[in-house]
């Protein structure tokens, strides 16, 4: 905590190194993050140049209310959903609270891996998003709604149909337990 | 909502089998590092470091003007029709042109 106070610090007075020790600190976090979310390493990484120019010229205004990493995270992930509504990537959903969010225990599958995968890129990038920041990031269900600024029900409703949706395929294209 | 089950578990280890060799390029590194806020101390030494070209010819111009303006006598390409009356031992000097002293 005392190290990130020094780190603002330092990026507020303009130094050079706290800006490197910034960038290799969280770029490479961030990048695979976006890179989950974007589906292409090219776009995340001119959303993580974009992130960090951002979280420089406005470094003066950062309150200090959230921490950094999430304050650097929230815009990645604003600047992220700009790009997937230009591609038209992120469908608006109409948000239900399923009332079961644990879809595992309902039926056991044997789980394809490639198909998993294969679903994981190829679903609606809002709940992608929400699963990355979950799984990947290990953010709680709590986080992530301040981090998107959405309610918590939202973000487990969106959680939970992710799975569902990562469910159906496998259990469409996958094998059932015996 | 569970972390812990296979679902979970498989998800989140494709996502880290997808990113784990994925790092920023030295030129996107670069190219933030660029854009960085600058210190007062690096912006006055860029201030002082920098480089500007300057065109000989309004130069030497712009030098012989302010080399005119300040050694030359104003008064030297003045003409004064002078008269000079000898008087005895005296003269009397008659200019046409007269100028007011600025006090």
């Amino acid at each position: 905590m005392v190290a990130e106070k020094l780190l603002i610090l330092n990026l507020k007075r303009g130094r050079e190194e706290a800006y490197r020790q910034l960038i290799e600190e969280y770029g490479n976090r961030l990048l695979r993050t976006c890179y989950l979310i974007l589906k292409d390493r090219e776009e995340a990484e001119d959303v993580v140049q974009e992130t960090f120019i951002k979280v420089f010229k406005k470094i003066d205004t950062f309150k200090e209310k959230s921490g950094l990493y999430t304050w650097i995270y929230a815009i990645a992930l604003n600047l992220s959903r700009d790009r997937m509504r230009m591609k038209q990537d992120m469908l608006e959903l109409k948000d239900e609270w399923i009332g079961n969010d644990d879809v595992e225990s309902q039926v056991e599958i044997n789980i394809d891996k490639e198909l998993l995968r294969k679903e994981i890129f190829e679903m609606n990038s809002l709940y992608r998003e929400v699963l990355v920041l979950f799984y990947f990031e290990a953010l709680s269900i709590k986080e992530i709604s301040n981090l998107l600024n959405e309610k918590e029900g939202t973000i487990k409703s969106r959680l939970s149909r992710g799975r569902n949706l990562l469910k159906e395929s496998l259990l469409k294209g996958g094998r059932k337990n015996e | 909502m569970n972390k812990k089950d296979n679902l979970s578990k498989e998800i989140k280890n494709i996502m880290e089998e997808e990113t784990f060799d994925l790092t920023l390029s030295q030129n996107a590194f670069d190219n933030i590092i660029k854009h960085r806020k600058k210190s007062i101390n690096e912006k006055i030494r860029e201030f002082l470091n920098r480089e500007i070209e300057i065109p000989v010819a309004p130069a030497i111009v712009g030098l012989a003007a302010l080399f005119a303006v300040t050694l030359i006598p104003k008064d030297v390409f003045k003409s004064y029709d002078v008269k000079v009356i000898n008087m005895g031992n005296s003269h009397v000097i008659i200019r046409e042109g007269y100028e007011v002293s600025k006090k």
